[in-house]
């Protein structure tokens, strides 16, 4: 492969940063564990996507999904990450939902105003009118619902 | 809500002053196993992936899973290397090659974190090694 040796290895410096996390205040880390963390933690990546992968081949498919990840993640003996990376799953799908949303409505948005607006007034003298016919509707509404 | 606040406190506290803001961390009670989102870098996450040779493509939640999942790793090898530790405040390479070498689901990485003897040890143990063989071209 052409990547050099130290591209493959994660930065220690966030790796660092979950070591913190992991441990009550205080604790000394050796520079070399340091380091040999951040190793193994590359090795996981590997171990983990090759593990992945080979369950989506087997399954005849060219993409891994996230199943194929939590699948490789149980055959390879760790269960407990199950839960909570399916919580961080569903988090992650609803912001990166949320992230499309707001770009799209703000594609819309930008095209309404580039367009030239009705003018309000017709409408506003409208809407009685429609209310009044709406209320009489609901009942066929609901029939040719059925039918469909 | 309050994983995404302690998720940009915690980019703001990168830098020399993480002991002092993991104290602060702790107290709000958010370890990796609760937060939802990553602190590691996921476009490294997928140079590593893409350099596996098995792998033709990658589908858009499998990064942020991998990334999760090696930072839920991070936790649980850290969490039980202090536990070898016995109350010294320290953590030591040895500490790690111990839970490596324990520990069924890390067999992976022995090669990686051989346990260090000392020379002396080791040259004991392939002069044994080396007599078990003549002995054995003996018989």
């Amino acid at each position: 492969m052409a990547e050099k040796p130290e591209e493959l290895s994660l930065p220690v410096a966030s790796v660092s940063r979950v070591v913190n996390d992991a441990l009550p205040p205080n604790v000394n880390v050796s520079q070399e564990a340091r380091k040999v963390i951040a190793k193994t933690a590359s090795v996981f990546v590997l171990y983990t996507t090759a593990t992945a992968a080979s369950l989506a081949s087997k399954a005849g498919r060219k993409t891994m999904n996230a199943n194929d990840v939590l699948a490789a993640l149980m055959e390879n003996d760790f269960p407990q990450f199950k839960e909570p990376l399916e919580r961080s799953l569903e988090h992650y799908r609803e912001t990166q939902k949320k992230k499309k949303e707001s770009t799209t409505a703000r594609k819309s948005e930008q095209a309404n105003t580039s367009k030239p607006g009705k003018s309000p007034s017709p409408n506003s003298k409208k809407s009685p009118k429609q209310k009044a016919t709406a209320a009489e509707e609901p009942e066929a509404a609901s029939d040719s619902e059925g039918e469909d | 809500m309050a994983a995404d606040k302690s998720g940009s406190s915690k980019k703001n506290s990168a830098g020399p002053s993480n002991a002092t803001s993991n104290n602060e961390e702790k107290t709000g009670g958010q370890s990796t196993r609760l937060r939802t989102d990553v602190v590691l870098p996921q476009s490294k996450v997928k140079v590593i992936m893409k350099s596996s040779p098995e792998i033709e493509v990658i589908g858009g939640d499998s990064v942020f899973l991998i990334t999760k999942a090696t930072e839920l790793f991070i936790d649980h090898l850290t969490t039980a290397a202090y536990g070898t530790c016995k109350g010294n405040k320290s953590m030591q390479y040895k500490n790690l090659a111990e839970v490596v070498h324990k520990h069924q689901n890390m067999e992976f990485l022995r090669d990686i974190i051989p346990i260090k003897i000392p020379a002396r040890l080791a040259l004991q143990e392939m002069a044994k090694q080396t007599h078990i063989d003549n002995k054995e071209l003996m018989e």
